[in-house]
């Protein structure tokens, strides 16, 4: 059934050719006018200058003889994009790496490889396709990028580092996943009741095999999504309702393997609009489905012949249903909503992490005299790309409690039931804006023991144009973000847990000169309380609990720096940054990290 | 024990030694040269000096060596690092709306040897046949120049290579040429500012700082260089008349850097200043050297092969290896300023960083015009210390006038100098490497074209002496005459090694003897008594002095160090054709005694002479006959090492003959073919013996 899905839709594409006013999904496609009377060749691309100089200190290190002082670091780098439109309905895209890391002169420590390469276009002015390197987003429950942990409303001073990182690991703002494969889409005008359809259907493979035991992965998936006419025009009563797919798999006739998944996930999204009106808005929104894991394995059967059967299986469901109100002249917007996520519910593409806490991490990953493997820190999060990953996991990956406990995988953290709410005010240019999220949910089966978790989550961000109070001509900004955490579990002495933490951040930019900022920022975070982290085995099985998990320690992570800015998108700044780390029950392992560095970013 | 020795080398009752009673081959040497200078002197006068290259000064007052930065001159430009030739890039630049430029060239080095009498662990690599000459030049070059607004720029260099040898693909290489360089800059109502980073950028700060020994036309143009441009005879009348054969080359007095330089400049009209951090060649790699010759050869001259640096790439990478500083002064009147400079640099010499070797300069710098007589000076003090070596300060003053005709009858240019064996700096313009605790250190390190005493051209500066130099020419007619002598004590006594370039063939050994050879950690050392070191393109030699301090085996005596140049030019014509002779002789000594020229006698360590005929026929409209002799002679003194079989110091007598031509077979493309004969032997080392055949033909084309 699950393979039937891409013929049903490429069937559905074809027999819709003949009907409505066909278009494609985004203009993006098709080359526009001005484009079309360019070259045939464009260019665009990055450059990039980084040095770094990092410093670590504390007691960790005070009678160590093996842990570096400092380290130097740097690279040079140009993303050169050479697009090519052969013709007004066809272009093809390569992005070409440069590199050449700092200290290596007259042809060592360079490379050149292929960063991205894609062909795109529009066949019959009908269907658009896709091949080659793609991001792809859905919805929070199928395939989704969810947004990584220690980081609110992050200071303008530590922003670089973080899109530098975002760049490599090919992050956007619409949470989307770099894919290689093809993709699919068109859409449907139509006269009556539905305004329109919009359709889409992906492939890719999401790991290749190595020939032995390792088979290739591939994720494929599609979308139906409708929009309705407007049913009452007094209250311009609508709905969107798109239903969506992923289906991601081992093939098991790949190399020797034997052993692999399928992963199914089915869900439909709805956005009710009861009240859409100049100064009011009022909408229904959720989505719920269902995901299907099963392990198979490739057996020769009785005939002879080779087969898949299933060794074993898990179905789960979700709901998230809520409401969301928009008070238009108040730029105001509050929404709430139900969750329930089934603690078998497991989505590939939807609950990977951005951050890899069993990665290795590029600088001091080993401390001290014992050579202790040092904990991802606020530090890392904020610089170390070598923790990110856009790949995705067939089991669910590693966190931090003290970082994100009520959602380590997203919304569709699986075995978590309540509430979840928001407020939004302001726009990003107004004098202030500002957003609180809530969420408080609680375990739906227990782990280790029939008591459940219960968590508690509050985020809130704040930016406030200090210039525009004061009708300064230059910026003058301040920046909070806040995130309050705890989770708790009666029951027995050994069953009990109790976490909190809490996450500060304060920034702030000042405009010296026109396009000369100084940026100042700090981000503190504690954390102190006892938790049960679940170790998680091949397809999904928690396979222990290993020791409590006891912290009481705080992160402080303070930044200074210049910018100038020579457009948007090129800038150069010089930083200086330094972090502590502090255990109260582990005080000989505190430390220290400094780090000055210069980033010289180019957009073009 | 003395009289001994000179028995061994005369063979009769010792005479007094001096130029003209040397052995015959060295005699023959001595006549070449006065046969060509006084040829030069009759000359008839047929052409003149073409006025647009003497701006500013008469053309007699550009015969010493205060020449004009050659970067200054012709149809050159730099963009983002970019060297390029203004005259059909700048038409690609020139088009309107674009952000991005390419551009470059395309260059067939075509290399065969023959050694038919080879040092012994060449074998079996002594006959070699390819494309490239084993260093890394790519063969097509194409520059990507970017300007994603008026305020920023970026330029990298793409590096292709194939060394056609029928393999397919997997030899070939794609790769980046010196690096990627990023520029922007903005003017504010106080100044002006820009920014450099990344790298390779070809950087100055001022000659004890950052800079490099510049030397305009004391060598031999018969050999091309990779980054040559494609000229017909402008090549030959550029030299001709500046000195310069490759005008605008960007590493013209520029170290390699990578790393971020802010500048400023104009700020209140006067004032300017350079701040940088970042790593010049010192600092990134190159640790511990092999030794071994057999290893330096590389098992076949595959051409373009890319050396890999170990050291740079990995761990080692990370572990702190910098150098900061910076400049600030003004400028001021016609081309004056007054620049204080700082650098520092700093090594970390463990893998935790606790241990460190570090050196620093701070210098005051002037350029200034007094009267028409412009003066450049430098007073520098720095410091190395290290775990093996306490912090001691030391000075490097020099005072260089520049004298014009109208005081002196013929222009003349003067340097004083003094520089303390404590004063190092790897990056500028002084030879730091004799000071033999300070050595200890480093060992010889790749690239290092001398060690301990140096005998180096007239105007070269090294530490611990103390001297003087002078400049002065003369045209008569067609023909010009350059001179010049220099002369300097040791501060202390140091050197108990003496080194000496082999200039007359040795480009063609370091292309065998390839001294960045994959994977290469430190010097190519080679010959049958490895005393031979490959440099980029050239091949010195060292040799032990042997009065020394039994005890401590450390120098017990100051040596003298004198050098002279002289050089001759003439252009002239040959049935209505252009026809250009030059000449250059330059000769070098270490003694334990003063002595105004070098010389050999009872007081020499070592006494080298080189002569080089270059000579250039237009033949056709865009073809030149190109034509080449080289001699050298190299003899030590009672106090250098001895062959432990003959018994006698080294006696080395090299020769170079060249021909080949220059054919433009179309606008910007260019057929360049050299042959030549190598020979060298050293009479008192008898396996110290070598002589083959080198045959070069370069295609090269720029578009």
């Amino acid at each position: 059934m699950k393979y039937n899905f891409i013929k049903i839709l490429f069937a559905l594409s074809i027999l819709a050719f003949p009907f409505g006013d066909l278009q494609a999904q985004d203009g993006s496609a098709k080359a526009t006018v001005k484009e079309e009377e360019g070259p045939k060749i464009r260019f665009n691309g990055l450059g990039r200058t980084l040095l770094t100089q990092t410093g670590i200190d504390g007691n960790v290190v005070e009678s160590d003889t093996s842990t570096i002082e400092s380290l130097t670091d740097g690279e040079f780098l140009l993303d050169l994009a050479v697009n090519a439109s052969p013709n007004k309905t066809t272009e093809v895209q390569t992005i070409i790496r440069l590199r050449n890391e700092f200290g290596g002169f007259f042809g060592s420590g360079i490379s050149v490889e292929v960063r991205e390469l894609w062909a795109r276009g529009v066949i019959a002015d009908v269907l658009k396709y896709r091949v080659g390197d793609m991001d792809v987003a859905m919805t929070p429950y199928t395939l989704f990028n969810f947004d990584d942990e220690g980081t609110i409303n992050e200071p303008a001073v530590f922003a670089p580092q973080r899109e530098l990182v975002f760049y490599e690991q090919f992050y956007t703002e619409n949470n989307t996943r770099r894919l290689q494969g093809g993709k699919l889409d068109f859409g449907l005008d139509f006269a009556q009741g539905l305004r329109d359809m919009d359709a889409s259907a992906f492939i890719a493979r999401i790991r290749g095999t190595d020939f032995f035991t390792v088979p290739t992965r591939i994720v494929t998936g599609g979308q139906l999504d409708f929009s309705t006419a407007t049913f009452n025009d007094s209250l311009g009563l609508k709905a969107d309702v798109g239903f969506n797919f992923v289906h991601t798999f081992d093939d098991l006739r790949s190399g020797d393997a034997n052993q692999g998944i399928r992963n199914t996930v089915f869900t439909a999204d709805f956005d009710v609009a009861i009240v859409d009106k100049k100064t009011l808005g009022i909408h229904l929104t959720g989505e719920t489905g269902m995901s299907n894991l099963e392990t198979a394995e490739r057996v020769i059967n009785d005939a002879g012949d080779r087969e898949n059967v299933t060794l074993t299986e898990e179905d789960d469901t979700f709901l998230e249903i809520g409401a969301k109100v928009k008070l238009k002249e108040q730029n105001l917007t509050i929404s709430a909503a139900f969750v329930d996520v089934g603690p078998d519910f497991f989505s590939v593409g939807a609950q990977s992490k951005r951050i890899d806490f069993e990665a290795e991490k590029e600088f001091y990953n080993r401390i001290g005299t014992d050579r202790g493997l040092r904990g991802p820190s606020l530090f890392d999060f904020g610089r170390d790309r070598g923790l990110y990953t856009f790949r995705t996991s067939d089991r669910l990956m590693a966190y931090d409690p003290r970082f994100s406990n009520t959602m380590p995988y997203g919304n569709a953290t699986p075995n978590r039931r309540g509430v979840r709410a928001a407020i939004q005010y302001g726009q990003a240019g107004d004098k202030i804006n500002a957003s609180v999220n809530a969420a408080f949910l609680e375990e739906i089966r227990g782990q280790g023991t029939f008591e459940l978790k219960n968590f508690s989550l509050i985020q809130a961000a704040a930016n406030v144009n200090i210039h525009k109070f004061a009708s300064w001509e230059k910026k003058l900004r301040a920046t909070l973000g806040l995130q309050l955490e705890s989770t708790s579990r009666d029951g027995q002495e050994i069953e009990q847990v109790d976490l909190t933490s809490n996450l500060i951040e304060l920034g702030l930019e000042a405009e010296l000169f026109a396009d000369f900022e100084i940026l100042l920022g700090a981000k503190i975070f504690s954390s102190e309380g006892t938790e049960y982290i679940p170790l998680i085995e091949t397809f999904n099985d928690v396979k222990d609990f290993p020791a409590p998990f006891v912290v009481d320690n705080t992160e402080t992570l303070l930044g200074a720096g210049l910018k100038y800015n020579f457009k948007k998108d090129i800038y150069i700044t010089l930083q200086y940054n330094t972090f502590s780390f502090e255990s109260a029950a582990n005080g000989p392992n505190d430390y220290d990290l400094n780090q000055f560095f210069v980033l010289y970013n180019m957009k073009f | 024990m003395i009289q001994n020795y000179k028995m061994k080398i005369w063979g009769t009752a010792p005479p007094s030694f001096n130029f003209f009673r040397c052995k015959e081959k060295v005699k023959w040497l001595w006549c070449c040269s006065f046969v060509f200078l006084t040829s030069l002197s009759f000359a008839q006068t047929n052409v003149s000096p073409d006025p647009k290259f003497s701006p500013g000064y008469t053309s007699s007052d550009s015969l010493t060596t205060n020449k004009p930065d050659p970067t200054e001159e012709m149809d050159k430009n730099v963009l983002a690092g970019i060297q390029y030739d203004t005259s059909y890039v700048g038409q690609k630049l020139r088009k309107p709306g674009q952000k991005l430029t390419l551009f470059g060239y395309y260059r067939l080095f075509g290399y065969a040897r023959n050694m038919v009498d080879a040092y012994p662990n060449l074998s079996p690599f002594e006959r070699a046949y390819g494309f490239g000459d084993g260093y890394r030049e790519p063969m097509l070059s194409l520059s990507v120049f970017g300007r994603p607004n008026g305020k920023t720029t970026f330029g990298t260099e793409v590096f292709l290579n194939s060394p056609y040898i029928g393999s397919g693909v997997e030899d070939n290489v794609l790769t980046l040429n010196l690096g990627i360089n990023f520029y922007g800059n903005f003017r504010t109502k106080i100044g002006n500012f820009g920014v450099r980073g990344g790298g390779i950028h070809w950087y100055n700060l001022s000659e004890f700082t950052i800079g490099i020994y510049q030397i305009l036309d004391r060598y031999s143009i018969f050999d091309r260089t990779p980054w040559e441009a494609i000229t017909n005879d402008e090549k030959y009348d550029s030299y001709y008349q500046t000195g310069s054969n490759d005008v605008g080359d960007l590493r013209w007095n520029n170290q390699p850097f990578q790393g971020l330089i802010i500048n400023g400049g104009n700020i209140l009209d006067v004032l300017s200043f350079d701040l940088f951090w970042g790593k010049t060649q010192p600092n990134g790699g190159l640790a511990n050297g092999i030794l071994d010759p057999a290893t330096s050869i590389p098992p076949t001259l595959e051409a373009g092969s890319v050396p890999t640096y170990v050291g740079i790439g990995g761990d080692s990478r990370l572990i702190p290896n910098f150098i900061t500083g910076g400049k600030v002064g003004i400028n001021f009147g016609d081309n004056q300023s007054v620049f204080y400079n700082l650098i520092h640099s700093q090594t970390a010499l463990d893998s935790i960083n606790r241990e460190k070797r570090a050196y620093q300069v701070h210098s005051l710098s002037f350029n200034l015009n007094i009267e028409d007589i412009r003066i450049k000076s430098e007073l520098a003090q720095g410091y190395y210390e290290s775990p093996n070596y306490e912090r001691k300060w030391g000075e490097a003053l020099m005072l260089h006038a520049f004298i014009p005709k109208k005081y002196t009858f013929i222009p003349i240019d003067v340097q004083l100098y003094q520089i303390s064996k404590e004063f190092f700096n790897q990056n500028g313009a002084i030879a730091t490497n004799s000071n033999p605790e300070i050595l200890k250190d480093f060992g010889v390190t790749a690239g290092a074209i001398g060690v301990g005493g140096q005998i180096m051209q007239v105007n070269q500066l090294i530490h611990n002496r103390r001297g003087i130099n002078i400049n002065a020419g003369i045209e008569l007619g067609p023909a010009k005459f350059t001179f010049g002598w220099g002369v300097a004590q040791e501060i202390d006594p140091a050197a108990t090694e003496l080194t000496y370039v082999h200039r007359i063939n040795g480009l063609a050994l370091s292309r065998i003897y390839n001294p960045f050879p994959a994977n290469a950690t430190g010097p190519t050392v080679f010959g049958p008594y490895g005393r031979k070191i490959s440099f980029f393109r050239g091949v010195t030699e060292i040799t032990q002095t042997t009065d020394i301090d039994p005890a401590t085996a450390q120098a017990t005596n100051r040596k003298w160090f004198s050098a002279i140049d002289l050089q001759s030019k003439l252009k002239t014509s040959l049935f209505n054709k252009d026809l250009y002779f030059f000449y250059l002789g330059s000769f070098g000594g270490a003694s334990t005694k003063f002595s105004a020229a070098p010389t050999l006698n009872d007081d020499a360590y070592l006494f080298v002479q080189y002569h080089e005929f270059d000579v250039y026929y237009k033949l056709l409209k865009n073809f030149i006959l190109t034509g080449y002799l080289g001699l050298e002679g190299a003899r030590g003194g009672q106090f250098t090492a001895w062959d432990l079989e003959s018994q006698l110091p080294l006696n080395q007598f090299g020769s170079g003959i060249g021909v080949g031509f220059d054919w433009m077979i179309a606008e910007n493309t260019g057929l360049y073919l050299r042959y030549r004969w190598l020979r060298f032997e050293d009479e008192s080392y008898s396996l110290d013996k070598f002589k083959g055949r080198e045959v070069t033909l370069e295609l090269k084309t720029f578009f």
